[in-house]
């Protein structure tokens, strides 16, 4: 099967009752089919 | 997109969340440009929270329908073949169907009318589990096709709070 490349990434934004904001970067990044592709990163926290 | 609480890592044969939560959302859909024109998809779910929740995995679905979720009332040995679960009707009579049982798919193929399916361990590629599942553990059946699942820390919400997820999908 011939496919382009791809990354999928998830990133969140929490924002709380009181208005503040807490942001969630990467919290879940696969990429498929690119020369890193076996470097498969999942459930790292990504907070900043 | 909807979402669930459960723990667990997703695999790529899952068909169901992990415990999902709620009702699913729609999402905005846009195409943007990150190197070349046009290269990513980009997924805008949002979620309101009026209750104390946990969100820890999140899918993508093409319907909007809330998948049956009930529970185990007894535990399920590595050797069963057959489940007991409650909300027994919300899953329909249309067997087969798939249900996700913690980290492992059955295939259930009929049922007792009451509150017993009779399984297939292991579908859909999953590890039957060599451990007893317990009581309680959510059996989540499939509401369209779920086409993206992702896992991560568990993040806590208050009512009140609302959480934005940003799924993009960039082609290189």
């Amino acid at each position: 099967m011939n496919y382009k490349p791809f990354t999928i990434k998830v990133n969140a934004t929490v924002t709380r009752a009181d208005g503040t904001q807490e942001v969630y970067g990467d919290i879940d990044l696969v990429k498929v089919g690119t020369e890193e592709e076996n470097d498969l990163v999942t459930n790292d926290t990504g907070q900043n | 997109m909807a979402w669930g609480s459960g723990t667990q890592t997703v695999s790529p044969t899952d068909v169901a969340l992990f415990s999902p939560t709620l009702n699913p959302v729609s999402c905005t859909i846009s195409k943007e440009t990150i190197v070349t024109s046009g290269d990513t998809y980009l997924c805008i779910g949002t979620i309101n929270s009026d209750i104390y929740q946990t969100v820890s995995n999140i899918g993508l679905f093409d319907s909007g329908l809330t998948a049956p979720n009930g529970q185990l009332i007894s535990q399920v040995n590595p050797g069963d073949t057959s489940i007991r679960v409650n909300l027994y009707g919300t899953y329909g009579n249309s067997f087969p169907f798939e249900v996700q049982v913690s980290t492992e798919v059955m295939l259930v193929t009929s049922g007792n009318g009451t509150d017993t399916f009779y399984v297939t361990r292991g579908y859909n590629g999953s590890t039957r589990s060599t451990s007893i599942i317990p009581t309680y553990t959510p059996v989540t059946g499939v509401a369209g096709t779920m086409f993206l699942k992702s896992s991560f820390p568990v993040v806590s919400l208050t009512p009140g709070d609302s959480m934005q997820f940003n799924v993009s999908i960039q082609f290189i």
